[in-house]
């Protein structure tokens, strides 16, 4: 099911809102329990079969946290511990990497063992990185909380389960034991239908009218593209993906606050960030964090002098990558970012020492243009269906096939016509439209994403998710963009949410569904 | 904060959601872009409706179900574009005709509305079908059992949603509001003619060359990634021929008289099809034609094959140069498309046996017909001249 449908908004929604609150009233147990019996029905929505797996997957996991909390620290425990990552690892492999691996045997031992069609359960990275890290903070003796509903309502809990936040059961184990939250709060509801409707309008307002210009650009069967029709492309993409996932980031964000419990920030404006290394402070923070805390740290960190380190950055983010999808563009994908991350730190280093410095605003403007500029090559892997087509992206990118206007644009352009063709500016006939269009949605994308306060800081006020170490995400920069629970911003608020249910008559997947 | 400060917030925020969503339904229910809630149709409001890419199929059954008419024209964007149905020859003829023509839909588009429009007691007396040869190639095998025709269109729920509460719903009707004072709206009719108003001042700004370029661009493409037969395999039938087939028994089962049209192509597009070695195939194609329309069981009294695709002065009208942003050819739009000038001297010769350059084929004539015919335009594309040398270079 999806949050951006009739179905959810209209009658899924509803229910479980009420049916919560309800049952809250016979005891948290109750309470929960009906909140975890409506995510598995939301769940099961999308296909019933995989619900064994689910379910399996959270009992084995339970069993043998409870077992490795008990043993916290000791080599029983530790036994334990590996055997259940092993578990979950070879179950995440089987159901997402058994195609890619022997189609890559084939590829490069000739052989010809047969490809097997499994079908991905939906959110299946999601709920086991989520129960990996239970089971490394059960052996840490991390874990205090122990009451199987609530674990069932952790590992399910319908607004972060199939596309996250990755959650730490420590953040959400305290607020499911809450007892306020089982009582309906004006405040949560207003605040958390005020982020949904902000969601949905980034989702459906923005994402999906920017798929319609990238998508053709990565078709397998598409021409080889000039410069601008390849960035227009791969940008339309970059806004795309950022709006689409922080959308639903903000969606599950504002869905949880209705039920009283505040999920981990994911989303804080990434395309601004000045280096690579804050870039992944800003995108998809709740698998950074895990990505940090349970591979990069165990591997080492930054502990074991540069070299290491440098060897660690590029592991975690291959990993990082491959937990996307099995392909080798992801592979090339997180290589790409552990690249970019190596050479940050090094330059960092090397920066400390150089005696020259840039004037702050041009510094800042050239470093966020650099990053940027590197995130976009990059999502051409992460986007492109194969490596052939990324590469094709990619030559266009660099202008291996030349700059083409359409020729309905170029003939408008007078004298500067001519100086664009003797610089070597070509035209092609037909698309002058789309272009236009194309580029006119990437200006608003772009405008948002650079110049706007973002989900959290328009919320600022109210908390609206948890940060790392009990930070709030304030930034005293929104101020004036800021939420409050006047008429005007109920009435602006309406109207975005008006429009954004307006545009839910065909509801498009999240792209991170597919992960 | 005092819980009234957030009853007022949520009051208010909830109050203007569903007052928008509630005022923009009513707004696109009135101005009815598409056509298909019987709004008043008022002059410099939505009279004019403009043309939409989405639900073609429930606007047209929509207004055909209200019009039961008695002649129809079927086919895709060649159709839909070429043949008015509100030439006089169909009112000479006592008929009330609608154009069901959609755009890149194939015959089994044609035969589900057939199929919809018997099964409510409007099987057309004279129908027009234009048969594409371009659907024909490279069709996949007809599979064993037919598939089920879906049912026809009706306003349920979800097409509620999408046509009246939705931003596509808002956008339809603004824009229906907005070609009220436009001079060339792109524009649908009540009758379901496509005037292609909307190309003339496109022709004006980029000039047909541009136009007859960029499709024959994309048509070298499309047919490069089709196979080069007709007939799946030895004694198959494709899935467009066992679509004709069944849409010829439809139609004379229930004493339709049908006319099927090979479109006019432009001579550009024959020599192109020459040069891409599809000219035997285009033959064998419409020999297919023919004995479809023979095997039928009221054969050739009920269903005449008109060829206008054959070489002549009106086919191979001349192709504007490149820079020539003034000249309004009199046929075609481009080489695929032919207006409704041409498709009134197509209407009249079919309907009312006037003088034309369309042949009716015959099973007796036909080898000699189409050996003529191959003859013609292997000897055009020999002849050195403007339009042989434009497609040269889209071969270059």
């Amino acid at each position: 099911m999806l949050f951006n449908s009739y179905a959810f908004l209209l009658a899924y929604l509803p229910v479980t809102f009420a049916g919560f609150f309800l049952f809250g009233r016979f005891g948290k147990g109750s309470g929960a329990a009906w909140l975890a019996a409506c995510s598995l029905f939301f769940y099961g929505w999308w296909d019933y079969h995989y619900l064994t797996l689910l379910l399996a997957s959270i009992c084995g996991n339970y069993l043998a946290g409870s077992y490795i909390a008990r043993n916290a620290g000791t080599t029983s425990g530790k036994h334990v511990l590996i055997a259940a990552v092993v578990v979950n690892l070879v179950l995440l492999g089987y159901y997402k990497y058994a195609g890619f691996f022997l189609s890559s045997a084939n590829m490069l031992l000739g052989t010809e063992w047969p490809i097997l069609n499994i079908i991905l359960p939906i959110g299946i990275s999601f709920f086991t990185f989520t129960q990996i890290a239970f089971l490394a903070d059960a052996y840490a003796g991390k874990v205090t909380e122990y009451r199987l509903i609530y674990y069932v309502l952790f590992v399910t809990y319908f607004p972060h389960l199939v596309a996250g936040p990755v959650l730490h059961h420590r953040e959400m184990m305290p607020q499911f034991d809450e007892d306020r939250n089982y009582r309906p709060d004006l405040s949560n509801i207003s605040v958390g239908l005020s982020i949904f409707a902000l969601g949905l309008a980034k989702k459906v307002l923005i994402a999906d009218n920017l798929a319609v210009y990238a998508s053709p650009v990565f078709a397998t069967q598409a021409d080889a593209p000039s410069l601008l029709i390849a960035w227009g492309g791969a940008l339309a993409y970059t806004f795309q993906l950022y709006f689409d996932f922080s959308g639903y980031s903000d969606m599950a964000i504002g869905l949880s606050r209705l039920f009283g419990v505040r999920l981990p920030l994911n989303f804080n404006s990434p395309y601004k960030a000045q280096n690579i290394t804050e870039f992944w402070r800003r995108w998809h923070m709740t698998l950074s964090r895990f990505l940090r805390d349970y591979l990069y740290i165990p591997l080492g960190g930054n502990r074991h002098g540069p070299v290491r380190r440098h060897a660690n950055l590029l592991t975690t983010m291959v990993l990082g990558g491959l937990w996307h999808g099995a392909g080798w563009n992801f592979v090339i994908w997180g290589a790409l970012h552990g690249a970019f991350l190596v050479v940050n730190h090094a330059w960092s280093d090397l920066a400390q020492r150089l005696p020259l410095r840039l004037p702050p605003v041009a510094g800042r403007a050239i470093s966020i243009g650099l990053t940027f500029i590197c995130v976009v090559f990059a999502w051409v892997y992460f986007r492109a269906p194969d490596l052939a087509t990324a590469n094709r992206i990619i030559l266009g990118m660099l202008g291996a096939n030349g700059v083409l206007l359409p020729d309905a644009i170029a003939s408008r352009l007078g004298p500067l016509w001519t100086t664009l063709q003797e610089i070597g500016v070509g035209t092609f006939l037909g698309g002058g439209g789309n272009f236009i269009e194309t580029w006119a949605w990437i200006t608003v994308g772009a405008g948002i994403a650079f110049l706007c306060p973002n989900t959290q800081e328009i919320m600022n006020r109210f908390e609206p998710a948890l940060a790392e170490h009990g930070k709030r995400t304030a930034s005293t920069a929104t101020t004036r963009l800021e939420w409050q629970p006047h008429r005007k911003h109920a009435v602006i608020v309406g109207l975005v949410f008006a429009f954004g249910v307006l545009a839910l008559s065909r509801p498009t997947e999240f792209l991170y569904f597919q992960f | 904060m005092p819980s009234s400060i957030w009853r007022h917030y949520l009051f208010w925020m909830l109050a203007t959601m569903l007052a928008t969503v509630g005022l923009c339904g009513a707004f696109n229910a009135f101005i009815d872009p598409l056509g298909i809630f019987g709004s008043p149709r008022i002059s410099g409001l939505n009279a004019t409706k403009p043309y939409l890419d989405h639900h073609r199929d429930l606007t047209r059954w929509e207004a055909t179900r209200q019009l039961c008419p008695t002649a129809g024209i079927f086919g895709n964007s060649r159709a839909e574009i070429g043949f008015d149905p509100e030439h006089p020859a169909f009112e000479q003829l006592g008929l009330v005709a609608f154009n069901h023509a959609i755009p890149g839909t194939s015959i089994n588009t044609a035969l589900r509305q057939l199929r919809w429009l018997q099964d409510i007691g409007c099987s057309p007396k004279v129908i027009i079908l234009g048969v594409e040869f371009f659907d024909f190639l490279g069709s996949p095998p007809a599979p064993s059992t037919a598939s089920p025709l879906p049912a026809a269109p009706r306003i349920d729920a979800t097409v509620l949603g999408e046509t009246v509460f939705s931003v596509t719903a808002l956008r339809d009707s603004v824009t229906t509001i907005a070609i009220q004072y436009n001079r060339y709206p792109a524009t649908l009719t009540s009758r379901g003619f496509n005037p292609l108003l909307n190309y003339i001042p496109e022709v004006e700004r980029n000039g047909h060359y541009a136009l007859f370029r960029q499709r024959a661009i994309e048509n070298l493409k499309n047919w490069s990634k089709k196979s080069p037969y007709i007939y799946p395999a030895e004694g198959k039938r494709s899935v467009d021929h066992a679509g004709l087939e069944a849409f010829l028994h439809s139609a004379t089962e229930s004493r339709s008289t049908v006319h099927l049209v090979i479109y006019p192509y432009h001579g550009q597009l024959r020599l192109m099809m020459e040069r891409a070695d599809l000219g035997q195939i285009f033959s064998d194609w419409k020999a297919l034609i023919l004995k479809a329309a023979n095997q039928t069981p009221a054969g050739t009294n009920a269903v005449k094959v008109w060829d206008f695709s054959r070489l002549n002065a009106t086919t191979m009208e001349p192709i504007p140069a490149p820079n020539d942003r003034r000249t309004q050819l009199a046929h075609y739009w481009e080489a695929g498309h032919f207006k409704k000038a041409l498709g009134d001297q197509l209407l009249d010769q079919i309907l009312l046996d006037h003088p034309g350059f369309g042949i009716v084929l015959d099973q007796a004539s036909l080898t000699a017909y189409l050996e003529e015919d191959q003859v013609q335009t292997q000897e055009a594309l020999r002849q050195p001249s403007p339009l042989t040398r434009e497609v040269d270079s889209l071969f270059d």
